[in-house]
Formats: structure tokens, C-alpha cells, sequence
């Protein structure tokens, strides 16, 4: 349980699953295509006057991250099991929690590259000029995209062992992440101007506590859910 | 035994449903003059000290009538998911002993077959 | 006799003397007239509801540390029974909110966390009835367990920093007789709380030993 030991195990579970897909990219392929989708669709269902636009923006990047992420960190999983990759890991004598926290960062690794995308494109799309917020609203996103994470992967590694896991996750999943839903909302529509609030650092820092408390715990707990 | 008197409970619970009707209608019957002769507590002050507050006939009709929808639908999930429990408790325990005395034979007749 | 079945008529009585006291007992409450009757049934609902919550979570932690099976079974018995009572509070809550703040519906830090837990439980309840029944899919129902309860610690603070507090806190205000009505029937109820939770156990215990039997059953059969 020495330190080092832990972080190396969590660099060569990420770069294992880094590796694997970039060679593959069959993940990070899926979900930017669904990003891409996902923008069409917003764009198409909200698009009105400038001022409604801006006022839609925020809700439209935060449901994006959401479905891409769900997408993400299911299909991650899907893929381990069907390698049977995971319950290697699982019986080798690495440190659990630093299997999972290689995993989280995995699937975060993967928002940040799709929101990369998502994000110019919707703003394009709805014509909101975002780069004199960008810093901000990027900060909530990735802090925002790691609280999907830290809750999304425990959950998907146990959905593995569930009938219709694929459906099931995103129903357990959403109401779990709501608070970084309504956080990430909020805070982003103070940062174009169109909530009324005190500032958005108080949101940012709202996301970042549930980013702490879930994934200390999550880790925390993942000895317990994985072990027989 | 222990069915009958399960029954019993149900029996009573519908009961005291039905009674508790009563009540409901002496409720409404109380309030039927509200701004008139508000049955207020002791330490009230009167209705008429608050004279601006003025009650639409029709509010006060919506007052009863989401009371009474709401009772009825607590008074519908209570019961409804007693009744179910009750009828799959019953169901679970009558598959139990059924499974049981089938197992039973079944071990008892290949003991008498192997001796 | 067995304890169950006079629990169960006391409480039928119980049930009887919560609803004289509700609809007979306490005065006419004066800004809401008679739709605020429905607070002695929805705000003991409420508290229930939370309380189910609680156990769900921790006989989920139980489970997730000692493995047995009969935490399990009192965090699913505990968590559906917390949905009845979810269902509860959230139905009569907008129709008490309509005649009192003319709107069904407020965002308002606890209407949103009691929104939100039943959300979450309903997953959990989706999750248990269709999910299977392995032993992983009780893990994974634990974990929901053991993060639904922080996680609507967070949903109340987003929205009362979204929203603001909450203005009127009912029960400071209402006088002796609603109190002593108040938690006259919380106690009724929570007895048929217990009772519901304690029977929902037995019919998973029952279910899961009809399970083990038909297998052994089969194996019997196959010999």
C-alpha cells in the first residue's frame, strides 16, 4: 500500500487502457460520433434568437457531456468483460482503488477529448461567442467531466453483472450525478451572464467538493465491491 | 392460523378505512362555514382579525377536493401495497411448503428404493 | 398468537385514531383552511421516507462489508418500503402546494432532494426487480445504496444555493394541538412502517429459499 506502488499501478492501468484505445479507437470513435449527433440535435431543438441561444448554451454542453460520458464509461467496461481483462486485474495482487482511480482517469481522458469537440461545436452552432469565458466554463467542464467519472466507473464495473446494464446505467447513473448537473448548469449560464447568481467560482468549487467526496469514497469502497 | 389472522388485520385495517370516513365528513361538515365560524384554536386571534385574507368559494373547493385526493391516494398505495404483500406472502409460503413436501417425498421414496 | 398479527390490528386502530386525528382533533388551520390536513399524513411520509433511505444505506454498507444476505434483504425491504412513502409525499405534496402557494410545484431545496431519492431508489427498485438476482447485481445495488444517501446531502445544498431557503418552517410554527397530532401519527406510522419493512423482508427471504428449494428440487429430479 506504499505510495509509489499505488500511483505506478494507476499510470500502467491508464496508459494500458490509453494504448488500447488509441490502437482500437473503437470507444473514443463512438462517442464523439454521438457527440457530433448530440450537437445536431440540440442545435436543431433549440435553436431560436441569440439571446435564447445563449441562454440554452449551458444546458445543452452539460446533457452532451452527460450522454457522451454515459456512453464512455459504459462501453469501457463492456469491452473488459468481454476480454475477460477485468477479473484479471482484479485477481492480481495490484492495489485495487488504484485499478479503479487508472480507470476513472481513463474515462475522463476520453470526456476531455469528446468535450474538446463538442464544446466549439455547439457554441458555433447555437452562435455564442464563449471565448471571453472559455477558462471558466472549460475548468467546470473537466471538473465536471471527473465527478461523471468518479461515479460513473464503480458503477459501470458493478453494472457488468447486471441484465440490461446498458440501460440500467444511465438510469442509475443520471439522478447520481444531478447535483454536478445543476452545478455545472448554474455556473456556466453566471459565466455567459444569462443566471442570475453570485459568481461561478462557488459553483466551481461546489463540483470540485463532490468530485472529492465521491471519489474518496468510491475508492474507498472499491476493495469492498470488487472483492469475492 | 396464522393466515386467518393476517386476514383478520387486513379485515380490520379496511375498517378502520371505512370508518375513518367518518371523520373526513365530520371535517368538511366542520368547515362548511369557513369565514363564518372558523372553529379556531383557543389562542387564535379571531377571523375577523385578518379580514383582508378572503377565501374564493372556489379555492375552498379545491381545498376539499385535492384533500380528498390526497387521502385517497394515500389510502390507495397503503392499501394496495398491503393487499399485494399479503397476496404474495401467501402465494411465497403455499410455494414453500409445497416445494417442501415434494422434496420430502422424493428423498423419502429414494431412501425406501435404495433400502 | 404471534407478535405480527397484533401488531398488525394495533396499527389498524392506530391508522383509525391517526385519521380522528387529523380530520377531528386538530383546529382549522387558518391561511390554509382544510387542504393543510394533508400535512399530518405527508410530512410523517416525509420523515418515513427518509428513514427507509437511511436503513437502505446502511444495510447496504452492512452488506458490502460482511457479505450476508440478510443485510441485503433489509436494505431492498427497507428501500421499497421508503418508495411507498416517497410516492406518498411526492402526490400529496403538489396537491397541497396547488390551494397553498397556487403552483403544484416549487424548486426548492427539499421538494428537489425528495424528488431526486426517490429518482435514485426507483433505480435502485428498477435495478432489484430487473436487473437479476446475482450476487453481483446486489453489489451493485449496495453501491447505489451507499451513494444515493451523500449524494442528496448535495442535491439539497445545490438548490438551496440555487434557490435560496426555504422560507416557512411548518412545524415551528404550528401550534400544540398539530404537534401533538404530528408526532401522535408519526409514531402510527412508524409502526406501519415497520411492520411493512418487516413483512417485505420475509417475502424476499421466503423467495429466495423458493429459489433454493426449486434447484435442489430440479437436481432431485435429474438423479
Amino acid at each position: 500500500m506504499n505510495p509509489p506502488g499505488f500511483l505506478s499501478v494507476v499510470g500502467v492501468v491508464l496508459a494500458k487502457d490509453l494504448r488500447t484505445e488509441l490502437r482500437s479507437k473503437q470507444t473514443l470513435m463512438t462517442m464523439a460520433m454521438f457527440g457530433l449527433v448530440l450537437t445536431f440535435v440540440f442545435a436543431f431543438s433549440f435553436v431560436a434568437d441569440p439571446a435564447t441561444n445563449r441562454k440554452v448554451l449551458p444546458g445543452a454542453l452539460w446533457a452532451s457531456l452527460l450522454f457522451t460520458g454515459t456512453l464512455g464509461v459504459g462501453r469501457t467496461f463492456a469491452r473488459e468483460a468481454e476480454l475477460g481483462a477485468f477479473a484479471a486485474l482484479v485477481l492480481s495482487p495490484a492495489d485495487r482503488a488504484a485499478v479503479l482511480l487508472g480507470k476513472m482517469l481513463g474515462n475522463l481522458a476520453m470526456s476531455i477529448v469528446v468535450m474538446v469537440l463538442v464544446v466549439p461545436l455547439l457554441a458555433l452552432m447555437l452562435r455564442v461567442d464563449i471565448t471571453a469565458t472559455a477558462a471558466i466554463i472549460a475548468l467546470q467542464l473537466l471538473l465536471g467531466a471527473l465527478g461523471f467519472a468518479v461515479v460513473g466507473t464503480p458503477l459501470a464495473v458493478m453494472a457488468v453483472n447486471a441484465r440490461f446494464a446498458e440501460v440500467l446505467l444511465p438510469i442509475v447513473v443520471f439522478p447520481l450525478v444531478t447535483p454536478v448537473l445543476i452545478a455545472g448548469v448554474k455556473g456556466t449560464g453566471i459565466a455567459l451572464g444569462t443566471t442570475i447568481g453570485e459568481d461561478a467560482w462557488g459553483w466551481v468549487q461546489f463540483i470540485a467538493a463532490f468530485d472529492v467526496a465521491f471519489g474518496v469514497g468510491g475508492l474507498f469502497l472499491f476493495e469492498r465491491m470488487v472483492t469475492e | 392460523m396464522r393466515t386467518s389472522s393476517k386476514r383478520l388485520g387486513l379485515a380490520a385495517l379496511m375498517l378502520a378505512g371505512a370508518a375513518s370516513i367518518m371523520p373526513l365528513a365530520a371535517g368538511a361538515q366542520e368547515a362548511e362555514a369557513p369565514a363564518a365560524a372558523a372553529p379556531a384554536t383557543a389562542d387564535a386571534p379571531p377571523p375577523a382579525a385578518q379580514g383582508a385574507f378572503q377565501v374564493s368559494e372556489e379555492l375552498e373547493a379545491m381545498r376539499y377536493r385535492h384533500l380528498w385526493i390526497a387521502y385517497g391516494v394515500i389510502w390507495l398505495f397503503v392499501f394496495g401495497f398491503v393487499w399485494r404483500n399479503w397476496k404474495l406472502e401467501r402465494a411465497t409460503d403455499r410455494e414453500l411448503a409445497a416445494l417442501e413436501a415434494r422434496i420430502g417425498d422424493l428423498e423419502g421414496a429414494g431412501v425406501k428404493s435404495d433400502g | 398468537m404471534k407478535p405480527f398479527p397484533i401488531a398488525t390490528a394495533l396499527s389498524a386502530l392506530g391508522l383509525f385514531a391517526a385519521h380522528w386525528l387529523a380530520f377531528d382533533f386538530v383546529p382549522m388551520e387558518r391561511t390554509m383552511g382544510a387542504v393543510q390536513r394533508i400535512f399530518y399524513f405527508h410530512v410523517p411520509s416525509a420523515w418515513l421516507c427518509y428513514l427507509g433511505f437511511l436503513m437502505c444505506f446502511v444495510g447496504s454498507v452492512g452488506y458490502l462489508w460482511t457479505r450476508r444476505g440478510r443485510w441485503d434483504l433489509f436494505a431492498l425491504a427497507s428501500a421499497e418500503v421508503g418508495l411507498i412513502f416517497g410516492f406518498i409525499v411526492l402526490i400529496t405534496g403538489p396537491l397541497w402546494a396547488r390551494p397553498a402557494w397556487g403552483a403544484w410545484w416549487r424548486w426548492e431545496p427539499r421538494l428537489v432532494s425528495m424528488a431526486l431519492m426517490v429518482l435514485i431508489f426507483c433505480a435502485y427498485w428498477v435495478l432489484r426487480t430487473y436487473g437479476g438476482s446475482g450476487e453481483g447485481v446486489k453489489r451493485f445495488a449496495a453501491i447505489l445504496g451507499v451513494f444515493g444517501a451523500p449524494n442528496i446531502v448535495f442535491v439539497h445544498l445545490a438548490v438551496r444555493k440555487w434557490r435560496g431557503t426555504h422560507p416557512d418552517q411548518v412545524v415551528a410554527r404550528s401550534d400544540s394541538d398539530m404537534r401533538v397530532a404530528l408526532y401522535s401519527i408519526l409514531a402510527i406510522m412508524l409502526v406501519v412502517f415497520v411492520l411493512l419493512v418487516v413483512q417485505r423482508y420475509r417475502i424476499h427471504k421466503n423467495a429466495f429459499r423458493v429459489r433454493a428449494l426449486r434447484r435442489r428440487l430440479s437436481r432431485l429430479g435429474a438423479m
